[in-house]
Order: C-alpha cells, then sequence, then structure tokens
C-alpha cells in the first residue's frame, strides 16, 4: 500500500498541465519547491509557504519533497480528456473546492493526491475606477519598493537618473525606457522594442526584465487595458522562446492571460485599492530574491503611463 | 597574460541569489578580475560580451543554460577559480542527490525525525516568527529566535508564555548562542569549559568566548537572551531564567552577564538575582554608570575585562609597536555592534569626543559629515537594508572603508574582522585586499582585531596573518585595538 501525501490546493494550469502529460521530471529543488518539466509545461511542488499561483501544486505541511534533478515523476491516475472538472464560475472565486482523481507518484514510491485539493484560480480584480488612488502613490510606492529590495533589482533603475552603473543596470535601464515610452497611450505602441531588450535579460531563474514584463502585462489587465494587455503579451509571446528560459516561458505564459500568482495579486489589489503601501510591499517581498521587486516595477511603470 | 574562460552549464537551474554568491566569490579569488554567473540568454550573454568576458563557447549558450564566465590574468588563475566554480556548483546538486528522500521543511516533521530535540532555532520573516515560536514552545521546546522585526510587545507575550511552561526564549533578534558546546547562528567553536556566558549582544558574546578559549579555559553554554530582554517592557525574563539554569548547572562555576545599559528596575533585578546566586558573577553592561554590584559579582567596562575577569583576573593586554604616533581621527569600521560600542568606552575613556550611528552613553549620534572620531556600526538597519549584513558579506565595508584610507584628516582606521559559523569565509582576505587597494603611501595607520578561534573554519591564525601581511596591525582584542588606535592619537597631540 503506497504513502499517501496531500496536494492542499493546486493552480489551474498545473492541474490541466498534470493531466495531459503522464511522465514528469525534475529539473530543479530549492529549499521550499521543487520544478518538474514536461516539454514545455512546467509545475512548481512547494509547501504552503510559496503561496498559490497558477504553475503551483501545495503540498500539506511537513510533505515537500527533495529529489535530484533528472528523478522521474508519474501521473498515477489516467489521463483525463477533460483538463479539470469543475463546477460553476470559474473566476472570481480564489480557492474553489474541487474533487479530482489527479495523483503524481514520486520517486520514492509516495503518492500525491488531489484527491481533496482545491482548485485554485486568481480571483476577480477590483473596480479598476479606483486606480487613480494607486497613481497618486507612485512616488511612495517606489521609494517604499526600492528600500526594501536587493540591489540586484531592476526597480532601482526605474528612475531615468539611475541608468548609470555597470552594462546591465544601463541596459535594464533603456529596457524600461522603451516600456515606459511603448505604454504612453498611442495608436500603435511599440512593443516588440522593450519586450525583445527586457526579456531574458538580468539575474534569475526568472530574469529581472522578464518579470517587469510580467509585473507590466498583469496591472494591464488588472486596470481593464485589455487592448494594450494583449498588445504587450502578444510581444512577449512572439519572442520569448528565443530570448528566454523554459521556466520563464511558462510563466510568462501565464501572466499573459492575466493570471498572477496570489503574492501578485494581493500587492496590485492593495495598491488598486489605496490601503496601506506595506501591503502593496509585503507580498511582493515573498517572490523569489529579486523577483517580486522587478514585478513591481512593471507594475510601477503602467501605474504611471496610465496617470500621465 | 589576460585569459577568457567559460563553460556551459546545459539545462541547469539555480535560483539568482546561488549565481550571485558564487560569482562573488569567484571574483574574490587570487587573480580574478571579473566573474559572472547567468542564464545563457542572449540579452545576457550581450552583456557578459560587453564585460570582455564571453568566449565562443559561452556564447553558444541556450536560454536554459548556465554561463560561467571568467576573465584572470592567467591561465591558471582562471583554471582555478573555474575548477572553484565546479565544485561550488555541484555542492547543491550533490546535496539534493545523496537526500533522495524527504527532509523535514517543518517544525512539526522534524519533530517527527528528531523527537529527543528540546531546541528550535527559528529562522523566517519577523512577521512568521512568532506563531513559529509559539508552535515550538507549545512542542516542549525552548527556543532561539533569530529573526528580528518582532514587536516587543510579541517579545513580552512569548517569553511570559514560555516562563509558564519553563522553557527558555532566547532572542528575538538573537544572533549568536552557544548550547551544550554547539555553536548556533554567528558563533565560534570554543572548548567546553566552566564559564557561562548570558548575553543580550551577539559579537559580544562571540569576543568573550574567543577570549576565553584564547586563554585557554572554556564555556559550559552561552545563552543569547536578544537584545531588548533587559529594557524595562521585557523585564530580563530571559536573563533571569538564564541565571537560574546556570545556578543549577554543576558544571558552571562563574557566570559571564553582557549586555548594554539595562533599565534601573531591570538592573535591580537582575544584580539582586545575582545577589542569592552561590556562584561568582562577572557583570559587562557597556557604558553603564555606577551601580552597587553584589559582593560575588564584579563589574567591568568592556568585553576584554569581562573574559579575564572571568578566567580569574590577568592584565589587558597590551600592544606594543614601533610604529610612529599620528595627528588626526580615528575612524572606526565595524561588522560587530558591540564591537563598535567597547571601541566607543575605551575611546570614551580617553576622554575622546566620540561619535557613532550607534552611540553609547557619552557619545554623540554621527551627523551626515564624518568629523572627529567616528565609530560606525555597519551592521546597524541603515547599513543593511537590502544587502547583507557586513559578517556574510564584507564587501558591504568597502565603500566606507575607502573613504576613511583617503580621507587626510583620518590617522587610524580601526577594523573588526568577525569569523565563525555563519560568517564570510575569508574577511581577512576581503579586508587586506581593500585596504592594499586604497591605502595611499601616507595613508592611515590600520589597526584591526580578529574575534575567532583557530578551531573556527576560518582560522584565526591564518586569517591574522593576512591581515598582517597587508600591513594592518592586529591587535589581541577589540579593546586591545582601541586602545592601541587611542594611544597613536593621543600620543601625537
Amino acid at each position: 500500500m503506497p504513502v499517501e501525501a496531500a496536494i492542499v490546493s493546486i493552480g489551474a494550469r498545473a492541474a490541466s498541465a498534470l493531466r495531459r502529460h503522464q511522465r514528469w521530471t525534475a529539473v530543479a529543488q530549492f529549499e521550499r519547491s521543487l520544478y518538474l518539466r514536461h516539454g514545455d509545461a512546467f509545475v512548481c511542488i512547494g509547501d504552503p509557504s510559496i503561496g498559490d499561483g497558477p504553475l503551483n501544486v501545495i503540498v500539506e505541511e511537513g510533505v515537500m519533497p527533495a529529489f535530484a534533478a533528472g528523478s522521474l515523476f508519474e501521473q498515477a491516475a489516467a489521463p483525463h480528456p477533460n483538463p479539470f472538472p469543475l463546477q460553476g464560475e470559474r473566476r472570481g472565486r480564489g480557492n474553489c473546492a474541487t474533487s479530482c482523481s489527479l495523483s503524481l507518484l514520486m520517486p520514492d514510491g509516495t503518492v500525491l493526491s488531489a484527491e481533496l485539493a482545491s482548485l485554485w484560480q486568481p480571483p476577480a480584480w477590483p473596480d479598476a475606477v479606483h486606480a487613480a488612488l494607486a497613481r497618486e502613490r507612485i512616488s511612495a510606492v517606489l521609494d517604499a519598493g526600492r528600500t526594501a529590495a536587493p540591489a540586484a533589482s531592476f526597480i532601482h533603475a526605474v528612475r531615468p537618473e539611475t541608468a548609470t552603473g555597470d552594462f546591465l543596470t544601463r541596459r535594464a535601464a533603456e529596457g524600461l525606457r522603451r516600456l515606459r515610452r511603448a505604454l504612453v497611450p498611442q495608436t500603435a505602441p511599440d512593443f516588440t522594442t522593450a519586450a525583445t531588450t527586457l526579456l531574458g535579460l538580468g539575474h534569475g531563474l526568472t530574469p529581472s526584465g522578464d518579470d517587469v514584463l510580467s509585473g507590466a502585462v498583469i496591472m494591464l489587465h488588472a486596470l481593464g487595458a485589455t487592448e494594450t494587455a494583449t498588445a504587450l503579451a502578444e510581444a512577449i509571446r512572439r519572442h520569448m522562446r528565443t530570448l528566454t528560459s523554459p521556466l520563464s516561458c511558462a510563466l510568462l505564459d501565464a501572466a499573459c492571460d492575466g493570471e498572477p500568482n496570489a503574492a501578485m495579486f494581493q500587492a496590485i489589489e492593495a495598491l488598486i485599492e489605496g490601503v496601506a503601501i506595506t501591503d502593496v510591499i509585503a507580498p511582493l517581498a515573498t517572490i523569489g530574491h529579486a523577483s517580486g521587486f522587478d514585478i513591481l516595477a512593471g507594475i510601477l511603470l503602467v501605474v504611471e503611463a496610465t496617470a500621465n | 597574460m589576460t585569459t577568457i574562460l567559460n563553460e556551459v552549464r546545459m539545462s541547469a537551474y539555480l535560483d539568482s541569489v546561488a549565481l550571485m554568491a558564487i560569482a562573488q566569490r569567484l571574483q574574490a579569488l587570487a587573480g580574478v578580475e571579473v566573474a559572472g554567473l547567468m542564464i545563457g540568454t542572449p540579452a545576457n550573454l550581450q552583456i557578459l560580451r560587453e564585460a570582455g568576458v564571453l568566449s565562443s563557447e559561452g556564447a553558444a549558450a541556450g536560454p536554459g543554460d548556465i554561463v560561467i564566465a571568467l576573465r584572470a590574468t592567467s591561465e591558471a588563475a582562471a583554471q582555478a577559480a573555474l575548477a572553484h566554480a565546479r565544485q561550488l556548483l555541484d555542492r547543491p546538486r550533490a546535496a539534493a542527490a545523496s537526500s533522495a528522500s524527504w527532509q523535514p521543511r517543518t517544525l512539526h516533521a522534524a519533530l517527527a525525525q528528531s523527537p529527543m530535540a528540546n531546541l528550535a532555532l527559528i529562522s523566517v520573516p519577523g512577521d512568521f516568527a512568532v506563531a513559529e515560536a509559539r508552535k515550538a514552545l507549545h512542542a516542549g521546546l525552548h527556543t532561539m529566535i533569530f529573526s528580528d522585526n518582532v514587536s516587543i510587545a510579541d517579545e513580552v507575550s512569548l517569553k511570559r508564555e514560555a516562563r509558564d511552561l519553563g522553557l527558555l526564549v532566547m532572542g528575538p533578534d538573537c544572533g549568536t548562542a552557544i548550547i551544550g558546546g554547539a555553536p548556533l547562528a554567528f558563533a565560534n567553536i570554543v572548548p567546553r569549559g566552566d564559564i557561562g556566558i548570558i548575553g543580550a549582544s551577539g559579537t559580544g558574546i562571540q569576543e568573550i568566548s574567543c577570549l576565553i578559549a584564547r586563554a585557554g579555559r572554556g564555556v559550559s553554554h552561552a545563552i543569547g537572551t536578544g537584545g531588548r530582554d533587559l529594557k524595562a517592557e521585557v523585564g530580563g525574563i530571559t536573563t533571569l531564567m538564564a541565571i537560574d539554569l546556570f545556578d543549577a548547572d554543576p558544571a558552571t562555576t562563574h557566570i559571564v552577564i553582557v549586555s548594554k545599559p539595562p533599565a534601573d528596575e531591570v538592573a535591580a533585578l537582575i544584580l539582586e538575582r545575582v545577589g542569592r546566586s552561590p556562584k561568582p558573577f562577572t557583570i559587562c553592561f557597556l557604558g553603564d554608570g555606577e551601580r552597587a554590584i553584589p559582593k560575588n559579582a564584579h563589574a567591568v567596562p568592556v568585553l576584554e575585562a569581562a573574559a579575564r575577569s572571568a578566567c580569574g583576573g590577568g592584565k589587558p593586554w597590551v600592544v606594543t609597536t614601533q610604529l610612529p604616533a599620528r595627528r588626526g581621527a580615528v575612524r572606526g569600521l565595524f561588522a560587530g555592534g558591540t564591537l563598535a560600542a567597547e571601541a566607543q568606552i575605551v575611546l570614551r575613556g580617553h576622554n575622546f569626543a566620540v561619535a557613532s550611528n550607534a552611540p553609547v552613553p557619552g557619545a554623540t549620534r554621527v551627523g551626515k559629515v564624518l568629523e572627529g572620531h567616528v565609530m560606525i556600526d555597519l551592521g546597524a538597519d541603515e547599513y543593511t537594508r537590502g544587502r547583507p549584513h557586513p559578517m556574510i558579506e564584507p564587501a558591504v565595508r568597502d565603500e566606507a572603508l575607502a573613504a576613511a584610507l583617503a580621507d587626510r584628516r583620518v590617522a587610524v582606521v580601526l577594523l573588526d574582522c568577525v569569523l565563525g559559523f555563519g560568517g564570510h569565509m575569508d574577511p581577512a582576505g576581503h579586508l587586506a585586499a581593500a585596504v592594499t587597494a586604497g591605502r595611499g603611501k601616507d595613508g592611515p595607520l590600520v589597526i584591526a582585531s580578529v574575534t575567532g578561534t583557530d578551531a573556527d573554519p576560518q582560522n584565526r591564525q591564518l586569517q591574522v596573518a593576512k591581515l598582517e601581511a597587508a600591513g594592518i596591525v592586529v591587535a589581541p582584542s577589540n579593546a586591545a585595538a582601541a586602545e592601541l588606535a587611542a594611544s597613536k592619537v593621543r600620543s601625537a597631540g
């Protein structure tokens, strides 16, 4: 009788991907998470501290698996033609109770079961008419972000006056300038130049430039600027496969569809609804080393451009 | 001859912190001019190309690969750095491979694996530390809370709860402890012995325990209390409980208490409790005024004196050097906050007007312009926000050190170099390189002390040798270093 461990919640994209593909390979083990890959698809198994996200599979406390790269995982249940059986409205719910036959056989024989898991999808955005509140606070939020951010974050290159420094900092500032220019309301924005400058630029498993673009495209969705979001998403999707890492592509793909993770959602919600600046910064600080602050750079560029 | 050497790791995944940390380590190696580790996206390859560190091998990397890019002064230096990079990159992989089984990720799971454990060390963001500490207490564990950013109200509540359960809460913001010979967090390898230490100060415990070790004695336990334990709100709960524990411990024959000056009502409580103990005490309230001390206790002004007192007395360590005295100011740049405080006390003892970002009583708060005798605690929040602590990353001190070395008003630069677990693996090597690069022909005298032991991973003797090779005068203790600085400046008038 195999040992069974419970999946607590599962992102909709992760659930869909796990059901589509039978075999998965561990590619990266971190302290709180384990990334599995099948072709272009990635899922992230993590303990509750990593929070919900489109690609995240959250397991119960104490059962976070640790396996070397190359270890094989198998979908224990039969593949299902319907990605994830779910009743009712998908949007506007956050975690939804569901029952699912999905389970994953780990290399040590333990079965991760989603039978009692809740399906996570990003909740609906707050009413964008309150965006004015956010615009008034750009400088204060930027200052707070820059104070809390590690030196490697692109948020330090957001203002034109910081466009000095090493090659990477200067290129980052150039990419941010191009994105800012493209975000200004206009008939034919050039998102391609901005996207090709930022994609794959910088440190990290998801390079900082990718995080900036994720923040920007998600924020456009949050503000209801669907047309601009679609234009930026098209530019990102057109070039990401050649310009950045496969894992980052998977996360960018979700962002392009307007799907943030829970921490990004909380931060943007706090920004739009005008609650304390610490409530904007704190969730982002939990994302990677500098990623949350790179995301904030993209978010603030959108708010700034919309304000102008 | 300059050599560019690249290696590509195919389909490798490492987070940015790991890659940047490895790059920094490589950069510090002899002969390495530039070291970069990045994923091989076209944008990053262009950055490496512009930095003049990309070879044809590196240029062939794909977006899912990691590029190790090195430029060194010789082929041998480049190869040595590459070998070191491989070792560092393979370490986490080897660790993951060897633990192809479940690892505890929560307190509950760790306890299931180690049911005999009786202490939990908590190092999580401050917002979560209280909840984790409470879980540990309810599981019957003493707790050491390394995390900071815990409110004083939460600290009081946790400590009272723990006291009711008969458990210690060390912290929050407790950076150092030695329990049953095991160094916890930032601590050194010192011999087991009969001296117990209770400390509200991390580097204070480190300096005293290392000086005790160098005097040939040992430590039974060093219990950190957290920096606020002797404030009026907390009331010295952990300190009082630690005294109870040492009183009951037959292996402890002498107890040292080290802290910033306590609140008067707490000092009265602590000293009353000390007076009821059958054991002798050394009390070091750094920068404190006159107090009535119980007969079984001896009050000392600085850490070095505390170590000597605990070891049964002896004369202060004095450094004699033939170097001429200088006219000018003393600029102290410290990684250890308590070491910065001790230096201020020593200089104040010579009637020097001292300023600091963390002033002791009698010193003034430093202004924006550094003038006169200035002791800077580089581990203070204003220097570490968004950056590692200087004990972890000595480069945090570089800018201030370069400025001090170039400042003609500065006669003596005073430095500390703190070894042990948790700290940088070669702080002296880094300091030596920075001093060599930044000190001109008529530059200031540089005096340092090294807090550590030869058993530490960095080996104190080797670290001292590196500093001395760079022309830095190494004093046997931080207090002795400050004394020497004072004597060199004072005798110049």
